[in-house]
């Protein structure tokens, strides 16, 4: 063992040590694993990631099947009851809609999120091994004309940001995390506060928002949108859907456990709103 | 320090054979670290392992950095970090192989625990339990020891597929403690 710690191999395997320090101290100054050649290998794994994760997601598709047949059958039943319901809505959903359309048409108020500038959509090349917060990766990047800290969506509600870049590939931080703070709430404007992670929350698949006033009641299912106060996000995006309510351990302010409306865990298309009305610097957000 | 009888080309032929499927190995390694969203192993660790202890020293640094580099861009670590631990892990036990320990299942698996718990201890505390998270345990108690174990246990699969390579392709190791009594009792 000694003749090792008096060879050359031994100076070697020093070298590359302090190699790989400095460059992790690279990676930390230029933010994350955002260097130009890592960005190149990236993007040659790319397709093989798809190739993998589209093989991995239909055998989790029949194992899921074969697992929980049982549950499914429930939920059917539960679902086809949901589905009466909802048509006896519907027909009051129409007569609504028909007057709003009218009072649109009168007032004059521009179409919905007409102020958003958003990219086509992102393949989800794959979620960030064993990250409890589920990140992932998608395959568009700075080419595409993302930039750092933009919103990503998907068609059922809000994903979260871009952390960090590269020219072809990019990482998303989902809501669930704890390093992401939304402004958030319900159309009320006294029912709102900050969206974040919590650890324990996001085990279940939920975020948490809290600091809500003290009185302040919200009712199961009651749908929170953001409030774009931080500039971060564009203001009345759905997030999800307020699952339980309780006061935090001081008892100044209530807090709500939301279930975002995406399925975070089984993304595979998202889009990247790349610009919109109120949006703050790129440097005020990263402060 | 190999024990081979085969004419030079052909060793030479079977050591390329060897790298090429050891790099195959890999990359089907790193494909399935960032493929699904559910919990699985770290599955460069043991494999990392496990080559090196049938390679020398520097042959165990360049598959450890190889190894790591791959791990921190599936975890989404700081690149580096995984690489830096696989360098030493690696040369660790390729050193250990070499003077002290044989080719048996319980040295590889006591090997990746120490690695595992090692690399998974220090991830749960650089990445989490520093920022002050709210019930930051949990992510311990229920992502990152179930992912140790099960790194754990994939490095049993991973220690029959590369003795088996190694052992095709000519590559088994003698410790150095095991070479001394053998050419002592020769004596």
């Amino acid at each position: 063992m000694l003749n090792f710690l008096k060879s050359g191999k031994c100076k070697a395997v020093l070298w590359v040590l302090a190699l790989l320090i400095g460059l992790m101290l690279y990676a930390v100054f230029v933010g994350g694993y955002t260097i130009s050649s890592v960005g190149v290998f990236k993007a040659i794994a790319a397709p093989f990631q798809k190739l993998s994760n589209s093989i991995s997601q239909h055998v989790e598709y029949g194992l899921d099947l074969y697992r929980n047949a049982e549950d499914y059958s429930e939920e059917n039943k539960a679902l086809r009851k949901e589905i009466n319901l909802l048509h006896t809505e519907l027909a009051d959903y129409e007569a609504t809609k028909e007057e709003l359309e009218r009072l649109q048409a009168f007032v004059g108020i521009k179409e919905k999120h007409e102020d958003y500038s958003m990219t086509s959509p992102f393949d989800v090349t794959g979620y960030v091994t064993n990250d409890p917060f589920c990140a992932f990766m998608i395959d568009g990047g700075s080419d595409d004309g993302i930039s750092l800290y933009d919103p990503v969506v998907s068609d059922m509600g809000l994903v979260g940001v871009i952390t960090e870049l590269g020219t072809h590939t990019a990482t998303v931080t989902t809501i669930l995390s704890p390093e992401l703070s939304v402004a958030a709430g319900t159309r009320a404007s006294k029912e709102r506060g900050i969206l974040t992670g919590s650890v324990s929350l996001a085990m279940e698949g939920l975020c948490k928002l809290q600091y809500l006033e003290k009185d302040v009641v919200l009712k199961k299912d009651k749908i929170i949108l953001t409030t774009g106060e931080n500039g971060l996000f564009p203001a009345g995006y759905v997030i999800g859907y307020v699952r339980e309510t309780g006061m935090d351990d001081t008892g100044l302010t209530g807090y709500a456990a939301v279930e975002p409306a995406s399925d975070l865990k089984n993304l595979s298309l998202v889009v990247v709103i790349t610009d919109f009305s109120g949006k703050a610097d790129s440097d005020d957000v990263r402060e | 320090m190999y024990g081979n009888k085969l004419r030079k080309p052909d060793h030479l032929f079977l050591q390329i054979l060897q790298w090429i499927l050891f790099l195959i190995i890999i990359s089907i390694c790193y494909l399935a670290e960032t493929s699904g969203s559910y919990l699985k192993p770290l599955l460069l660790l043991p494999l990392a392992l496990c080559i090196a202890s049938h390679t020398g020293e520097l042959q165990a640094m360049a598959v450890g950095a190889v190894c790591g580099l791959l791990l921190d861009l599936a975890c989404g670590k700081l690149l580096g970090f995984n690489a830096f631990l696989l360098v030493i892990g690696c040369v660790l036990v390729s050193l250990l192989y070499r003077y002290f320990l044989r080719q048996k299942l319980i040295n590889m698996l006591l090997l990746t625990a120490v690695c595992a718990l090692i690399q998974g201890g220090l991830d749960y505390v650089l990445y989490y339990a520093l920022w002050g998270y709210e019930d930051v345990f949990l992510i311990w108690q229920k992502i990152i020891f179930p992912s140790c174990l099960m790194t754990i246990v994939s490095s049993v699969f991973f220690y029959f597929i590369i003795k088996k390579i190694a052992e095709t392709c000519g590559s088994r190791r003698i410790n150095q403690l095991e070479k001394a009594i053998v050419s002592e009792y020769q004596e």
